[in-house]
């Protein structure tokens, strides 16, 4: 089971899966943050505190929203992913090309850089 | 291995289709819950067997042939052997390329991290074709 929160924050969109994110999940997940990326919203910081398990069908959405959310002249970056979580993120190489914060309030300061 | 009174065995046949294959993960997690293994390992073990039985199930299935998937884990108290055999297509994940790590957001190829996830979280891994089954071994150790 999977649930996607969201939040405003200024210009920027929180997204929060709860849950896992598998091959069962990976299509609703994507369904979910493919709503929120459009010309007014392009920043969006994917908090994983809540992220339990992400296996490559969820990898491959992270990229495919950085990828929509690049352009359309945002961007897509992480924060707070649990060990497990984290260490699928460095293996894939996505935590050097998507940066990840220690916390959302540091995730959102890095689109004001 | 050598199998001795400290090792565990769980044998389990995969039916080849996705909430299946899930299920049959949750039955794995709950065997290493059930023999104390410290969770991370656990859910490393979980996501190894999650990409390859998603490989089988979406790529390797024969056309017009009854798919079989079967998993056999031995868990030590130093590590533990995998073998998931299925009666696909050959497929030697070992020869997949990896994914450029370095490659900018803009180019980098969507997809090919799930046979790098498998590799960069095994001690051990290994493919041979025997018969009509493929056979993958995997070891992973228990560090304390």
């Amino acid at each position: 089971m999977l649930e996607l929160k969201n939040k405003k924050i200024d210009t920027m969109t929180v997204l929060s899966p709860v849950g896992r994110i598998d091959s069962a999940t990976a299509k609703s997940f994507e369904d979910g943050v493919m709503k929120f990326l459009d010309g007014s919203s392009n920043k969006i910081v994917m908090d994983l505190s809540s992220l339990e398990y992400v296996s490559s069908a969820g990898l491959r959405v992270f990229l495919t929203a950085a990828k929509k959310a690049k352009s359309l002249g945002g961007g897509l970056t992480l924060c707070a992913p649990k060990p497990n979580v984290r260490e699928v993120f460095d293996i894939s190489g996505f935590t050097n090309l998507f940066g990840v914060h220690a916390s959302e309030k540091d995730a959102c300061a890095s689109f004001a850089k | 291995m050598t199998d001795n009174a400290l090792t565990q065995h769980l044998d389990l046949k995969v039916k080849p289709d996705l909430s299946s294959a899930s299920q049959t993960l949750e039955e794995v997690s709950e065997f290493f819950r059930k023999n104390n293994v410290d969770t991370i390992f656990a859910d490393n073990i979980v996501l190894i067997l999650d990409e390859l039985e998603t490989n089988c199930i979406n790529y390797g299935q024969k056309p017009g042939v009854q798919s079989s998937i079967s998993l056999d884990i031995k868990l030590s108290l130093e590590e533990v052997e995998i073998y998931l055999r299925d009666n696909g297509i050959p497929f030697d994940p070992s020869e997949v390329d990896n994914p450029d790590l370095d490659t900018p957001i803009e180019e980098r190829k969507i997809g090919g991290l799930g046979i790098h996830l498998v590799r960069s979280l095994s001690d051990f891994f290994s493919y041979e074709r025997i018969g009509d089954l493929n056979e993958i071994k995997i070891i992973k150790k228990r560090k304390n």
